[in-house]
């Protein structure tokens, strides 16, 4: 593929051959690492070719499977918690695992020592939580000089210290109207005061309940906390105070084993997500009766290396490669698209259409022309364009994390942005303004019909490329009746051609063509493309020649003649709206120098705000219409007169293919 | 009520009266009554006021639930007419009676939580809050814990009241305490925030919401006592005792075990041929509520009559329209379940429906 050189490297996708690969399951590890390892292979799902029960061979390799999926799970799990990343996948390749269970031992371990820490911290946590809790409702409590053995377990009074709402406390008295009972408002806490609430022991019920529909929520202090509110605050702190020393050494602990056990647990995960992909691979062999089978694709030159490689793990491992040319009907190879990282945003316009077929021209390096240049024409203004380039090249840059998503489309963008400035250049246009520079042709709005005429022009020569390009397709697939006869082959391009030069010889006095030539050839391609059924049947020895009977078949023809005119001439005025977007680029821009001027007649502060805004709002708003009318003239126009898609698109297996 | 009166009330006075206007006739509610189904009701409901909310109803997610709601969405937006078009001094008052249904969404909220219900459960179940701003319920859902929402609302005006009755909920793990707490704090707000009136609007407002506050002390105090079995103490803390008619010395006569009938014939002359009539002593507290409820509507139907140019005709407009669209839900439902009329006509409210 590499050895390709020219422009055919960018338009026909790599040859691709076919590989069977049958060898006896005691290789399964070896031809697995070395598929996977080759960086080339594509697998085809080949179990489907089953020719034998499951065996206890395929159980063990499922068990695997689940065992690897399990295994790297957890240690994800405790790297998470010692905070491991695991980076990028070692450059050194990891090995498969043989034995899990020895991984399994050795994450024990490490998890054992690592929880007795988690559950120490978890205690700690938690009492530190409750101290600062506590400290919290002592708050208000602080300043009371208050000894709480005093009030505590007294003989015939009972009393409650707790925080009431104020705007309670007046009917709280209330409530206590039958009964004796003293309230002592000791302080104020925002909209609370702290109570003490004094009554007989024989009605401690009755206080608790009353109190609590009050919303008099009590301290309740546990019995080994004695003497005043501070020095409870003192102790409890003091507590918590030890508490933090323990947490830290243990953060320190955790740290070390994180030191100790990171390489271990980094090298451990890749190992085992090797074993998974690898394992994952191997459920997709066919099991043939004693042998085990792969089924893939791999490039055409890299094909003799593959075998080697192969061969060199045992003679026992049968290849068999089948080139392109000896391909079975049915059998479609994947495309290789190998455009640069710059081209990657045009290929990706390209693949949301369709990914090309094997047998076909792949049109990325086209629209890569093409695009900016419909754009271009549509949005000529050299300062929007540079903006836009300059947009481009920031997205590109990916230095913007929130686009970073559209870096691909940088490149499109940048080329669009050129492109548009260059025929800025040719309009005389910079941000609107059409008298700073000369243009190189003229500005679009003051000949509307010469840019219509050119623009017709343009489309015309992108048209007749996509039919060459057609007739290309069609001779890489040997469908030669419908090369030459058919509406999109030598017969339409001929007709339409044909058409062309009457319309300019008519209608212009510069080119003067034979009239009469382009007329017999106009007929003759008509006939053609009228006998495209009769000449598809007689090639392929198809009988009877017209399919329904001659005026059936007359009709139909006469109809699809009808439809391939209408289609040269409704696909040539579609590219007429080229210079339409040209002329109305131009008088938008017109329409922001008015408003400009009637805000700010002395070009003020008002004059340039509106310049600003006004050609952001060109960038955005035109710019954005003119994208879709390019994709739409792409798509529609160009594409499909020569570009069917419908292709699979090559990925070799890597070694995380697979991964979750 | 002078000029200042008709300048500060003129516009709003219009929109009300328009409201009132829009209100169903009695007609209406009596078709709507003799409807088969849920969907005759809806067909007349249509061609009411009520059609535009209801419009907004597919034919897939017509349910009594999603009824329910767009109804509501009509009271949520007269609301905001009013709010718009009062007087800037009445608009706080008008305000915080609207939150009465955030108080009540606040509620729904914890008792999801409790019952650790789905978002799309407990949305059904909220009041529309249409422009009003508000709590983040889904939020507060989604934190599961009562304590957590707690903390969150703590710099609202309902932080203070739940708060005080956080230590009991811990400890009880029972929202009655919050539930109570918030009630009372949202009363005596309110009842505060009619002295901010100039003096007519607050001698009306003072006396149509000082009629909701007595019934719910009555209601409560009855309950507490009946259901809860709790001490005269308790209830006096449970409740309010600010209602002109429904002092402390009320309450005490319901929490030393006289029946409400007797209370309510001594303190409400109008109620003294329902609390006389045969068979009164055997009428539950809930008979007794839809009674009181009765009364509070021709109440607010007399505000409509006099002087239009003050707060009163607004604010008994606002809680006239929520009678008729609780009536229409009650309608609503009892066709959804298909009870017979007798099962639910002693519910209604609207006059229409008063023997």
């Amino acid at each position: 593929m590499r050895k390709k050189q020219g422009i055919k490297m960018f338009l026909e996708p790599e040859k691709m051959s076919r590989v069977e690969i049958e060898f006896p399951q005691q290789y399964i590890n070896e031809v697995t690492q070395a598929l996977v390892r080759s960086g080339h292979f594509q697998i085809e799902d080949s179990s489907a070719l089953n020719m034998r029960k499951t065996s206890e061979f395929d159980d063990e390799m499922q068990e695997r499977y689940n065992q690897y999926g399990r295994l790297e799970t957890d240690i994800l799990a405790v790297m998470k918690q010692l905070d491991i990343k695991p980076g990028k996948m070692p450059e050194i390749e990891p090995e498969v695992i043989e034995n899990p269970e020895e991984i399994l031992q050795e994450l024990e371990a490490v998890r054992v020592e690592l929880g007795k820490m988690d559950q120490r911290t978890e205690e700690i946590r938690k009492t530190l939580e409750n101290g600062k809790r506590f400290l919290n409702i002592m708050e208000p409590f602080k300043d009371l000089d208050i000894e709480f053995g005093a009030i505590r377990n007294r003989r015939y009074i009972y009393s409650i210290l707790g925080i009431i709402p104020t705007e309670k406390i007046e009917r709280f008295k209330q409530s206590f109207a039958r009964i004796p009972f003293v309230l002592l408002e000791l302080s104020q806490e925002g909209p609370n005061t702290i109570v003490l609430l004094i009554g007989n022991k024989i009605q401690q019920d009755f206080l608790i309940r009353t109190a609590r529909s009050a919303y008099l929520n009590s301290l309740d202090l546990p019995d080994e906390y004695h003497g005043t509110p501070a020095q409870i605050v003192a102790q409890t702190q003091a507590e918590m105070d030890k508490g933090t020393q323990e947490l830290e050494t243990l953060r320190k602990d955790i740290e070390a084993l994180r030191k100790k056990q990171a390489d271990l647990l980094v090298d451990r995960y890749w190992r085992v997500r090797m074993s998974r992909t690898v394992s994952e691979i191997t459920n997709r062999f066919g099991r043939l009766t004693h042998d085990l089978l792969v089924v893939g694709w791999v490039p055409q030159d890299y094909s003799a290396r593959f075998q080697k490689t192969l061969a060199d793990i045992s003679p026992d491992i049968i290849v068999d490669v089948t080139e392109e040319n000896e391909l079975e009907e049915g059998q479609k190879p994947p495309v290789a698209l190998h455009h640069t990282k710059p081209v990657e945003g045009f290929q990706k316009l390209v693949t949301t259409y369709s990914t090309p077929n094997y047998q076909e021209i792949d049109p990325t390096i086209l629209l890569l022309l093409t695009f900016p240049i419909l754009f271009g024409a549509m949005f000529g203004d050299v300062g929007q364009g540079l903006f836009l380039a300059l947009v481009g090249a920031l997205l590109f840059s990916g230095k913007v994390s929130k686009l970073r998503g559209l870096s691909k489309l940088g490149p499109v963008v940048v080329l669009c942005g050129v492109s548009a400035a260059i025929f800025g250049f040719i309009y005389g246009s910079v941000f609107g303004f059409e008298e700073l520079i000369k243009p190189l042709w003229r500005h679009p709005i003051e000949d509307i019909m010469g840019i219509l005429i050119l623009t017709f022009a343009g489309g015309a020569l992108l048209l007749s490329i996509a039919n060459i390009l057609a007739l290309v397709n069609d001779a890489r697939r040997k469908d030669w009746a419908h090369m030459i006869f058919s509406g999109k082959g030598v017969a339409g391009l001929v007709l339409y051609w044909s058409l062309l030069g009457l319309l300019i010889t008519s209608l212009t006095k510069v080119i003067s063509l034979p009239k009469g030539l382009l007329i017999a050839l106009a007929l003759i391609a008509v006939v053609m493309i009228m006998s495209t059924g009769f000449m598809e049947r007689l090639l392929e020895r198809k009988r009877p020649l017209f399919e329904g009977g001659f005026l059936v078949y007359f009709i139909q023809s006469f109809f699809e003649l009808f439809e391939a005119l209408i289609g040269f001439l409704s696909n040539s005025l579609s590219y007429v709206r080229v210079g339409a977007f040209a002329v109305a680029h131009a008088g938008l821009s017109q329409v922001i120098m008015i408003l400009a001027e009637m805000v700010g007649p002395n070009k003020g502060a008002g004059f340039w705000i509106v310049i600003v805004l006004g050609n952001l709002f060109i960038i955005g708003f035109e710019g954005m219409i003119v994208s879709i009318q390019t994709l739409r003239l792409e798509y529609y126009e160009f594409f499909s007169k020569f570009f069917s898609g419908g292709g699979t698109r090559y990925k070799p297996l890597g070694f995380l293919s697979s991964s979750k | 009520m002078g000029v200042s009166g008709v300048s500060a009330y003129g516009v709003l006075n219009v929109r009300v009266r328009a409201g009132l206007g829009e209100m169903l006739a009695p007609e209406t509610f009596a078709r709507m009554d003799g409807s088969p189904d849920v969907a005759s009701i809806l067909a007349i409901l249509r061609d009411t006021v009520y059609g535009r909310v209801l419009s907004k109803a597919d034919e897939g997610d017509a349910n009594p639930r999603r009824i329910t709601y767009l109804l509501r969405t009509h009271l949520t937006e007269k609301f905001e007419v009013v709010v718009e078009n009062a007087p800037k001094v009445a608009r706080p008052l008008i305000e915080q009676l609207f939150r009465l249904y955030e108080v009540d969404n606040l509620k729904a909220t914890f008792r999801s939580i409790q019952a650790k219900d789905s978002w799309d459960k407990l949305s059904h179940l909220l009041f529309p809050m249409g422009g009003f701003i508000t709590l983040p319920y889904e939020h507060m859902l989604a934190t599961g814990s009562v304590p957590d929402v707690i903390g969150l609302l703590e710099n609202t005006p309902y932080g203070q009241p739940l708060k005080a009755a956080l230590p009991r909920f811990l400890q009880e793990n029972d929202l009655f305490a919050i539930e109570v707490n918030l009630d009372l704090d949202y009363w005596a707000k309110t009842w505060k925030l009619i002295d901010d009136l100039p003096g007519g609007d607050r001698r009306l407002a003072h006396d149509l919401i000082g009629e909701i506050i007595e019934r719910n002390d009555l209601l409560w105090a009855t309950r507490f006592f009946l259901y809860y079995k709790l001490s005269a103490a308790e209830i006096l803390n449970y409740t309010l005792g600010i209602g002109p008619k429904v002092p402390d010395e009320v309450i005490g006569r319901i929490s030393q075990g006289e029946p409400l009938k007797s209370v309510l014939a001594s303190i409400y002359p109008e109620l003294r041929p329902k609390t006389v009539a045969e068979g009164a002593e055997n009428l539950d507290v809930s008979h007794w509520e839809i009674e009181l409820h009765r009364m509070y509507f021709r109440h607010c139907r007399s505000k409509l009559v006099g002087p239009p140019f003050n707060l009163g005709v607004s604010l008994a407009y606002l809680f006239l329209l929520e009678y008729e669209i609780e009536d229409i839900i009650l309608l609503l439902e009892a066709k959804a379940m298909g009870l017979p009329r007798e099962r639910y006509s002693s519910y209604l409210i609207n006059k229409v429906f008063q023997s």
